[in-house]
């Protein structure tokens, strides 16, 4: 039997069926009754699910037909190449996220833009800047003056904040 | 009553109401193009400019801004698959494989004109419901709208394809993310690890964000093309798609009677109604089974019609009994009665003139949405053959917007990055994701109705006879898409078993 990711992944779906259920159990009535008897059976599924994902993956791999679950998948490219563009996504999505942690919407959003376009799509200067500022100009417009959305207090609030991160020798 | 009819028609047509209804459109239009916004965010933004306007002209056009939203949000539906708002979801199941076959044009011109006529539709059904009203509301209670949870839930199976399975598993496992947060009977908290931000549950709008957004934006990256590789003198247009809908308009008038029942009947949420009249189309279009997924134009124009309709549906328990299906329908409500309208039998009879001009400027406005739409329609379609490295940080920044709008807390993007994930993963290992959609959609009304009914009607409830009606039309509904996936095994020669 092999670990394939189809496997793994089901696995944890059980787990997390199973974790569901066993926290349920002890609250009362009213409120473990729908999570129990909806849980229950989603356990039992998955279960059944996994077992049919571990006969399958004791197949030869080349006798394996790959499932499509909603919009098709290309399965052309090899799997490392997809790991290592996807990864490269993710770390372009973790870099935006904690941005927006450390320094807040309003220099995450103009600094990702351009950087993504420069550096990742290899774009000139000009559509780069030019699409930089549209995306400045459209976040700024929309969200913060006609929406106001409450903006998130960042960590490195006011440039003094900054330059104690960037200099922390300073104090 | 024509009388009435005619006077509510007059009232829209003096320039300055025709103006104010024309503006709600362009709004309504703009908000439903942006992802995580629509008619509620509009709403609550020009309600407060409404007070010293004439009253005809106010309503009118916020109803033409709760109206349309639906008609754009097909935008970044097809061609980012990022769900508009949560009533164009199910439209990215084959929309967004249509402006990857270079059929984007096509697409949006049959949301659109589908969109258009499932509107009017609505408001048509809307106009002639107002006399009889009273009775057909009152027929549903909470063991109906159990039942017809139930019956939205059956889409799963529906949904869920040649992966029976892991649909079923997928969609239970909606059903128990959506009861995250406070219990609703009980007042204690499920499954919230002491966190203030899941006290409330998770929020549809980033789910679904995640879900369906960032996976299919990772996709298009890790291939690195543009969304269509078709060459643009190929790519079918938006007349294409107008044809398609007077070749299903069928299949568009079943989603539209659909919808607007949806919207009628207050609780069942205009997040459902996609996926019903998808999963209906799905169970009752010719070789659906087939070709549904890979870019049908009927997994189009069924959403499309049915969302739409839902917006005239909606407003008959508005206007009819003061009772607001949706928070739009609440902030319209709100809208009201500060023009000193009262919603309910009396409006009815005091004011069926304006009741009227209600149902007009719904649509009228769903008409001008459409042949705004449709003149853009060419050029939003070449935004297809862009390069997606071009657009993965401009659809990515707007992800990520919406998705911190819905609460304003730092924890939605982390809500968003997980499903992110787990959208992917699902994706990339076979498990189809609307089932988990519409699992949560669905689990909160579920439960809610099944409480109230049991605590009413006992063991009892599930034998009144419009439960054992819509009960028996979910098992026939199921048996009948069961025997079609399996003569779709059969012709395609897919015997694996139990899959």
């Amino acid at each position: 039997m092999r670990a394939t990711p189809s496997l793994l992944f089901t696995l944890f779906v059980a787990v997390v069926a199973a974790a569901m259920v066993y926290t349920a159990r002890d609250w009362p009535m009213g409120t473990g009754l729908f999570p129990l008897s909806v849980g229950v059976p989603v356990l039992v599924m998955a279960l059944i699910q996994l077992v049919m994902d571990a006969y399958r993956s004791m197949k030869p791999a080349g006798g394996q037909e790959r499932e499509t679950g909603d919009l098709q998948v290309d399965w052309t490219m090899s799997a490392a190449e997809v790991a290592a563009r996807g990864l490269a996504f993710a770390g372009w999505l973790l870099g935006m996220f904690f941005g927006i942690l450390l320094i807040g919407f309003f220099i995450t959003v103009p600094v990702f833009t351009l950087l993504y376009l420069r550096y990742q799509a290899k774009e000139g200067w000009t559509l780069t800047l030019s699409l930089t500022a549209i995306m400045l100009v459209f976040f700024v417009g929309v969200f913060d003056q006609i929406l106001h959305i409450h903006w998130l207090e960042p960590v490195i609030s006011g440039p003094e904040n900054f330059l104690r991160v960037l200099m922390p020798w300073l104090g | 009553m024509f009388e009435a009819m005619a006077d509510g028609l007059t009232a829209l047509l003096s320039v300055e109401r025709f103006l104010f209804m024309m503006f709600g459109v362009l709004v309504g239009m703009a908000l439903g193009a942006i992802p995580g916004l629509g008619g509620v965010v509009g709403l609550a933004l020009l309600l407060p400019f409404t007070f010293d306007m004439d009253p005809t002209a106010a309503i009118a056009m916020l109803v033409a801004l709760s109206s349309v939203p639906v008609t754009t949000d097909t935008i970044p539906s097809v061609l980012f698959a990022v769900p508009g708002t949560v009533g164009s979801q199910a439209t990215i199941l084959d929309g967004h494989p249509m402006a990857r076959k270079g059929e984007a044009g096509r697409a949006f011109g049959a949301a659109y004109f589908s969109s258009l006529l499932g509107g009017v539709v609505g408001a048509v059904i809307l106009g002639m419901l107002i006399p009889i009203l009273k009775p057909l509301v009152l027929l549903f209670r909470a063991p109906e709208l159990f039942s017809l949870g139930i019956m939205g839930i059956s889409m799963v199976a529906i949904l869920s394809g040649r992966v029976p399975l892991k649909g079923i598993v997928a969609g239970g496992m909606g059903l128990l993310l959506s009861m995250i947060g406070i219990d609703k009977q009980e007042g204690l908290l499920r499954w919230t690890f002491d966190s203030l931000y899941l006290f409330d549950g998770l929020n549809i709008i980033v789910i679904s964000l995640g879900i369906f957004a960032l996976p299919e934006l990772a996709d298009m990256v890790i291939e690195g093309k543009q969304i269509s590789s078709v060459p643009k003198q190929a790519m079918k247009g938006v007349g294409h798609g107008i044809r398609d809908v007077f070749t299903n308009w069928w299949l568009m008038l079943r989603c539209a009677f659909l919808g607007t029942w949806v919207g009628i009947i207050p609780g069942l949420g205009s997040a459902v109604v996609d996926w019903l009249a998808y999963g209906h189309a799905k169970s009752t279009c010719k070789d659906a089974a087939l070709t549904f997924g890979t870019g049908d134009v009927r997994g189009v124009i069924a959403p499309e019609s049915a969302n739409n309709a839902k917006q005239g549906g909606a407003l008959v328990p508005t206007l009819a009994f003061g009772i607001p299906g949706s928070a739009s329908m609440a902030l319209l409500i709100g809208a009201f009665m500060i023009h000193g309208l009262q919603p309910g039998p009396a409006m009815l009879e005091q004011h069926l003139d304006i009741t009227f001009a209600i149902v007009w400027s719904t649509a009228i406005a769903n008409i001008m949405a459409t042949v705004i739409a449709l003149c853009f329609t060419n050029q939003l379609a070449k935004i297809s053959s862009v390069r997606i490295n071009i657009l993965a940080p401009l659809v990515t920044v707007v992800v990520f917007l919406a998705a911190y709008q819905a609460t304003a807390s730092i924890f939605d993007l982390v809500t968003v990055l997980l499903f992110g994930l787990l959208g992917w993963v699902m994706k990339r290992c076979g498990w189809p994701r609307p089932p988990l959609l519409l699992g949560f959609l669905l689990g909160g009304l579920i439960e809610r109705y099944l409480f109230i009914s049991v605590r009413a009607y006992g063991a009892s409830f599930l034998i009144q006879p419009l439960v054992l009606v819509v009960l028996a039309v979910t098992i026939a509904t199921i048996y009948y898409s069961v025997k079609q996936e399996r003569k779709v095994r059969q012709l395609t020669g897919d015997t694996r078993e139990g899959e």
